[in-house]
């Protein structure tokens, strides 16, 4: 997951929240936008 | 009577003393195999000798010694080939330095070593309790032939027939105790190899936990990238990082499951050269996600020196010891894993922030079935972990503070080929 772009991560989370994919997968894409530090992305969104 | 008496405990004596002291040797010092099979055979050839040159004196008719035993036993647990060896040093040694009786020597030679080329693999496959039976069984024949050929062929007179009936007994008496020691030694043998094998399992067990929860991850990812790549209008640069990612998170999952299994496997016991740096590398990948699970995280500073050892065993000993430190940080911790050279040795020291040791504790560390864990230790880890190390002539010291930590520091014997590198490798690791 560590070379998937910012973009599409972000991206991604969103569309797996959309899709309601499993909890586990979302946790998991959470864990990596906070690891690079890009948390206010999806908190000021959400 | 007291002479034969004496000369008949001289021969259990020499036959003794080998079943004792060279498995013992044998099994520290990790000898190869076939190394080991030369040495078990010279001894029984080197014991019939003492016999033939201590034998025990019945009358001045006729001399008996107990060399059946170490002839059967060396046959018979041996192989053909050792059979061959010991029948041939038996009779060349009566040729040349022997007395009278050269015939009966010959005849019942030739008869232990036909018939335990016969009997040898059939009589490896029995239970022990079968070996000992038909051991005994094999030298009372052998006995009873060797003393009708000395009435049919030298007509020792009745006086002393009666007495080398006295031989029969004493002999298989004699047989029945070396077997049965022989016996009981080897199964303290494997008993000792079987602990290690438990203890492994063991530590293979407590880790297949956190595998199996570092595993999910990677398949929770790939099955969910899958997902997204199903369901939206992608642009087709979108869908080839998706699919790479997929395949790196599957990638990740099999390496870990490969690494897990590669430890798991039994690994043939062989004593090879060994890269302390490689095999440290290899055990902090499989023990990465326990330590992952106790937020643990590694700092190493290695260097590839050589040591000889079995690398599984040597696995082992290293995971007993990182495994250790990591359970002893519950909290998380810093784990360090330092490669030196110390005194013309290996220095391997693996020192955590944990809980530490009281001194009581570390008086008590390494004796079996002894645990600081509770319910979740065997007992069993620091005790293999101990007999590894010396198994390999290694020494282990270990300091510890409560609350502050432990300090594992390992001392190994360099591999010899190696000890020219030194000086460059020692310049690369301060260097670093």
């Amino acid at each position: 997951m560590k070379n998937l772009s910012d973009e599409l991560l972000i991206e991604s989370y969103y569309k797996a929240k959309e899709l309601k994919l499993s909890p586990e997968f979302i946790e998991l894409i959470k864990r990596e936008i906070l690891r690079r530090s890009l948390g206010h992305r999806i908190r000021l969104s959400s | 009577m007291v002479n034969i008496l004496k000369d008949f405990l001289l021969n259990l004596f020499f036959i003794l003393i080998p079943i004792f002291v060279v498995p013992l040797w044998i099994e520290e010092k990790n000898v190869p195999e076939t190394i080991k099979q030369h040495v078990l055979s010279f001894c029984s050839a080197f014991v019939i000798i003492l016999c033939m040159i201590f034998p025990i004196r019945m009358d001045t008719h006729y001399v008996y010694d107990l060399r059946q035993i170490p002839l059967w036993l060396g046959s018979l647990y041996k192989g053909p080939a050792a059979s061959v060896l010991l029948c041939f040093i038996t009779i060349g040694y009566h040729f040349f330095f022997g007395g009278r009786g050269f015939t009966i020597t010959a005849i019942t030679s030739i008869f232990i070593t036909l018939t335990s080329m016969m009997l040898s693999k059939k009589f490896l496959s029995l239970s022990s309790k079968y070996r000992i039976f038909l051991a005994c069984s094999l030298s009372v024949f052998s006995g009873a032939l060797s003393v009708a050929l000395g009435h049919l062929l030298y007509g020792v007179p009745p006086t002393s027939f009666s007495l080398s009936l006295v031989y029969l007994p004493i002999q298989s008496i004699c047989m029945l105790l070396t077997c049965y020691l022989k016996e009981m030694l080897y199964k303290n043998i494997a008993l000792r190899k079987r602990i290690i094998r438990a203890e492994k399992m063991e530590a293979v067990s407590h880790l297949a936990a956190s595998i199996s929860h570092e595993v999910r991850n990677p398949l929770t990812a790939a099955r969910g990238f899958m997902q997204l790549l199903e369901q939206g209008q992608l642009s087709a640069e979108k869908r080839k990082q998706y699919v790479q990612i997929a395949i790196e998170e599957l990638d990740r999952a099999e390496a870990i499951i490969t690494d897990y299994l590669t430890f798991a496997k039994p690994a043939p016991e062989s004593v090879e050269k060994l890269n302390v740096k490689t095999e440290i590398e290899r055990v902090i990948d499989l023990l990465r996600p326990f330590a992952n699970m106790n937020s643990v995280e590694f700092q190493t500073l290695l260097a590839p020196f050589n040591v000889k050892g079995e690398r599984e065993k040597f696995q082992q000993c290293l995971i007993n010891i990182i495994k250790n430190a990591i359970e002893a940080m519950p909290n998380g911790g810093t784990l360090q894993i330092y490669v030196s050279i110390e005194n013309g040795r290996v220095l391997i020291r693996v020192s955590d922030t944990g809980i530490g040791m009281t001194k009581e504790q570390m008086e008590r560390l390494g004796e079996p079935y002894f645990t600081t864990k509770g319910i979740k230790g065997t007992g069993l880890g620091m005790m293999v972990v101990y007999r590894i190390i010396e198994s390999m002539n290694g020494t282990i010291h270990i300091t510890s503070e409560v609350n502050k930590g432990t300090e594992v520091s390992i001392y190994l014997p360099l591999a010899q080929s190696w000890k020219n590198t030194i000086a460059n490798e020692q310049e690369k690791v301060f260097a670093t």
